[in-house]
């Protein structure tokens, strides 16, 4: 009786929220997002958040097609599909780095199934842990999530009468033509070049080489109407980015390299990007955590009440709003179970490509092992040929140090046994696996503990993620996998870089989704949306989207290995920027050159930060030494487009007339991307 | 003024602790080898360090015309290699091994530290004086209190509740729901969340945090009232007015 009331109540019929049409649709819409965008993310090294796109096309199809969809059945429409596609970025992030580091996944490998299943349970914990904090950001804090209110504008459109519905269209229009000429240069079909305006380059606008500034202060405004728009939607709260950017860019940077504390070889054209890398990056990520860490401190009393306020909502006669506490405890239990297996699985696989005794290959080939200097057919007839005398050995296993390590044969494992301690802990740091904090644990207790800092730091970076985008739209979710890889190997061990990347799919994917949920949430706040339904909803098709990507990459990474014999990375058509960058990392832990004070010390003066009457400083701050310059500086010029709106014409008609146009640039921006992201798969 | 104060020296504490962390790494190659000693080695470089020069002391480039370094990337900073970087007047090295006593600025990351602290110390007392200041009254610039501007809600959902019934059609019950509706979302929510300092100071943080997610019900309710109302189903409408009605009810007993 009370599964029939849930279910009649979850759609309800007199008012259309939840449909099968809509949701068909959503699913529909998601799959073919998640295919199109994880392609070009592989690309060309960004993603796109769905719920815009999907709103559109919502209203296009179920109210213009189907001639029956309302406003909260277009929202849930955007909900799932966005929630579909968004798991795309946690994979592409984290992934391609195996194929990278020259670790093959195939649809028979236990990794390959191992990461998809880690990567599902990120997905239901992302969703799930973000629950609570729905009545903390969005009813008690109110931070803006200018994406959300961009959708709800789009949503609400048909009861805005005919002026606004043309002003947003006005804005897509702009939207789209601006990025037209980015989009393009992508396809080779326009050139900037060709404008013969030395300032202006693929998307950029230089505008320290317009005010002739020293070349170390690098001033580019990005051609990114995303950007304009999400930042006048923000105002002027979304000033404080421009004001870390500037710290980054026009001050640490031009410093360090004025002062000779970056090397003699690094050019003042170069300083900006050494001075990312060398100290804004990890100065950026310290402080954001320090300052989220502060944010959570300092919001504890309020936190409570929304919690209490969760858990006494479940328990409200004639059911809730909101889903219960019961629900995040549950699908957190399961995540962690999850999150468990594949760590315990993923430990058992040995690091070792070669036998520490015999120096035998004792892990199947792949071309990237190969030489290059012989043709495709000889590199692809030599991996059969190694690979089954691979097949062939009879190998054996030993555990040390937190590491499986396979040898050829059960000999050389007992000669293994044999070696003295300091000999094998010789091997261990010969191939770059280090000992973790935990090796001394057994494997299961190992992979217990890594499952259960793994839940509380999704926990945490979820956070983290949402106060980011719930603040200014911008989502650090790449310096959180970088955290979390480096996390995870200095728990396992260097070594372990299949459990690190594991795990980082595991949180990037949670994470990007608990930033959607809330997204979507503020969204379904603005047009009056249940957010249980919501909740119940995101939850229900959230699994879907890591299995398409995981599928999608597979069979990227085989085209590739046909036409060019390598999976991903330069030299293919999908160079993996992003995972790239995440190999950087992973080769700076084993080398021991990650800069950890720069991050102790960013998070010291992050949390810092977060005393005064604004907690929230230090995450913004960070958010934008860490952001490319050209990104905020757009965005920090729609901050002060909206204040001089508000200033001149008034609160009022700045958010009545000027969001619907920001609204319309940031639909604008994904769509044609979209259309983009579908061409180059269409075609590839 | 002091707030301005307390802003400002957050601002250059900032600056000044994150040029400190940008030395960490960064020592100065003094005349002593053992400075970079590390254990039984040396510290080893993380970056390139010094660029190679040729006979006429220019800098010697690669094909790219980028500088050659002198030192490469990864090498331990042995007493031969710091003698070279000496001579050829290399002053910093980036290495990989962090220590405080080779770190300059650690005083100077110290200080901002405490400039951090007392600049938010000087922030909260001066936005808790002039809470306490203002009371329960109106903020600078503000119209109406969060209680004035609840009370206006519940009025407009009171009266829209009643007139509902007495209009003929359904195009005039749409188009009272969003017209009313509309200057809730626009003018009337935005005061109420403008006015958190007033709502702290008369609740505290916690029954801050309560009274907004009551609020926070009341609106969702009128905005599905009003989302309905554009979509032509107005007996939704109706009933989600009623229950902004009995939700704003509740919300007033937080100010008795």
């Amino acid at each position: 009786m009370n599964r029939q009331h849930a279910f009649r109540e979850l759609f309800q019929t007199r008012y259309r929220e939840v449909t099968l049409s809509a949701i068909i649709f959503a699913i529909a819409i998601g799959i073919v997002m998640n295919a199109a965008i994880t392609y070009a993310g592989l690309k060309i090294g960004f993603t796109l958040g769905g719920s815009a796109i999907a709103a559109v096309l919502g209203f296009g199809i179920l109210r213009g097609i189907l001639k029956r969809g309302t406003i909260l059945e277009t929202n849930i429409a955007q909900t799932c599909a966005s929630a579909v596609n968004t798991s795309n970025s946690g994979i592409i992030f984290t992934v391609p780095v195996l194929f990278l580091l020259g670790l093959p996944l195939t649809i028979t490998s236990s990794t390959f199934w191992l990461i998809t299943l880690a990567a599902v349970g990120g997905a239901i914990l992302g969703t799930a842990f973000i629950v609570p904090l729905r009545k903390q950001m969005i009813e008690i804090d109110r931070l803006r999530f200018p994406t959300g209110m961009g959708v709800a504008t789009i949503l609400k459109s048909p009861g805005a009468g005919p002026k606004k519905a043309t002003v947003l269209l006005g804005g897509i229009v702009l939207g789209a033509f601006v990025y037209w000429f980015v989009a393009a240069e992508q396809f080779n079909l326009f050139n900037y070049g060709s404008l013969g305006i030395e300032v202006l380059s693929a998307g950029e606008f230089d505008a320290a080489r317009l005010l002739n500034l020293p070349a170390q202060f690098e001033l580019i405004l990005g051609i990114a109407p995303f950007a304009l728009g999400a930042g006048y939607i923000t105002g002027r709260p979304g000033l404080l980015i421009l004001a870390g950017g500037i710290l980054a860019y026009h001050l640490l940077t031009p410093i360090a390299y004025s002062m000779g504390w970056m090397p003699l070889t690094v050019s003042a054209a170069d300083a900006p990007a050494y001075g990312f890398a060398a100290f804004n990056r990890p100065l950026g990520i310290g402080l954001l955590l320090g300052g989220a860490m502060a944010g959570i401190v300092m919001a504890l009393p309020a936190l409570k009440t929304a919690l209490r306020s969760v858990a006494a909502s479940s328990r409200l006669k004639g059911g809730s709003d909101e889903l219960g506490l019961r629900v995040v405890v549950t699908a957190a239990g399961l995540a962690a179970v999850l999150l468990y297996a594949a760590a315990y699985v993923s430990g058992e696989i040995p690091f070792n490509r070669k036998c520490p005794v015999t120096d035998s290959w004792v892990s199947p080939l792949t071309v990237v092992d190969l030489p290059g200097d012989i043709s495709e057919p000889e590199q692809q007839a030599l991996v059969r040929l190694r690979n089954a005398e691979v097949n062939a050995l009879n190998t054996s296993t030993r555990g040390y140090g937190g590491y499986t390590i396979r040898f050829s044969s059960e000999a050389a494992a007992q000669t293994w046994d044999n070696w003295p301690i300091s000999t094998k802990d010789d091997y261990l740091e010969d191939n770059n696996a280090k000992k973790g904090l935990l090796a001394n644990f057994p494997a299961v207790l190992r992979a217990a503990v890594i499952a259960v800092v793994g839940v509380a730091w999704i926990w945490l970076a979820g956070i983290i993620i949402a106060q980011c985008t719930g603040m200014t739209d911008w989502s650090p979710i790449s310096g959180m996998a970088l955290l979390t890889v480096v996390l995870v190997m200095l728990l396992g061990g260097t070594g372990a870089v299949v459990g690190a990347v594991l795990l980082g799919a595991a949180l990037c994917v949670a994470t990007t989704l608990a930033a959607d949920m809330m997204q979507d949430l503020r969204t379904g706040h603005l047009v009056g949306a249940q957010p249980k339904r919501q909740q119940i909803m995101e939850l229900v098709v959230v699994g879907i989207g890591p299995i398409i990507s995981m599928l999608v990459i597979l069979v990227i990474a085989e085209s590739n290995r046909q036409s060019t014999g390598l999976p991903f990375g330069p030299g293919t058509p999908t160079s993996a920027p992003q995972a790239q960058a995440l190999q950087a990392v992973i080769t700076g832990v084993q080398g021991g050159e990650m800069p950890y004070a720069l991050y102790g010390f960013g998070a010291l003066l992050g949390g810092l930060l977060g005393l005064g009457t604004f907690s929230g400083l230090g995450v913004l701050v960070g958010l934008s030494m860490y952001l490319p310059f050209a990104a905020i500086a757009t965005y920090g010029i729609g901050c002060v487009i909206n204040m001089l709106v508000v200033k001149w014409k008034g609160q009022v008609w700045a958010e009545d007339w000027g969001v619907p146009f920001a609204a319309g640039l940031i639909v604008g921006e994904s769509l044609l991307a979209m259309i983009a992201s579908m061409t180059i798969l269409a075609t590839s | 003024m002091t707030r301005i104060v307390g802003n400002l020296i957050i601002a250059i504490s900032l600056v000044l602790g994150t040029i400190a962390a940008t030395t960490a790494y960064v020592p100065r190659l003094t005349d002593t080898d053992s400075d970079l000693q590390i254990g039984v080695g040396f510290a080893h470089l993380n970056a390139p360090a010094g660029a190679a020069k040729n006979a006429f002391t220019e800098f010697e480039l690669d094909d790219n015309g980028n500088r050659i370094p002198l030192i490469e990337t990864g090498t331990e900073l042995t007493p031969f290699v710091q003698s070279k970087l000496r001579q050829n007047g290399v002053t910093r090295v980036r290495i990989k091994e962090f220590n405080f006593q080779r770190w300059e600025l650690s005083w100077l990351l110290a200080l901002a530290a405490f400039g951090l602290i007392l600049g938010a110390r000087i922030v909260t007392r001066e936005a808790a004086n002039e809470i306490a200041k203002h009371g329960a009254t109106t903020q600078p610039g503000q119209v109406d209190s969060p209680e004035v501007v609840v009370q206006t809600i519940l009025g407009i959902a009171r009266s829209l509740h009643e007139d509902l019934p007495k209009l003929s059609s359904d195009s005039d019950k749409a188009n009272a729901i969003l017209t009313r509706i509309d200057r809730v979302q626009k003018h009337l929510s935005m005061q109420v969340v403008d006015g958190r300092n007033i709502l702290i100071s008369q609740l505290g943080l916690a029954g801050f945090a309560e009274f907004m997610g009551g609020y926070s019900r009341m609106e969702r309710a009128l905005n599905r009232a009003w989302s309905a109302a554009a979509d032509g189903v107005l007996d939704e409408a109706f009933d989600c007015i009623a229950a902004a009605i009995r939700h704003g009810s509740n919300l007033q007993k937080a100010f008795d």
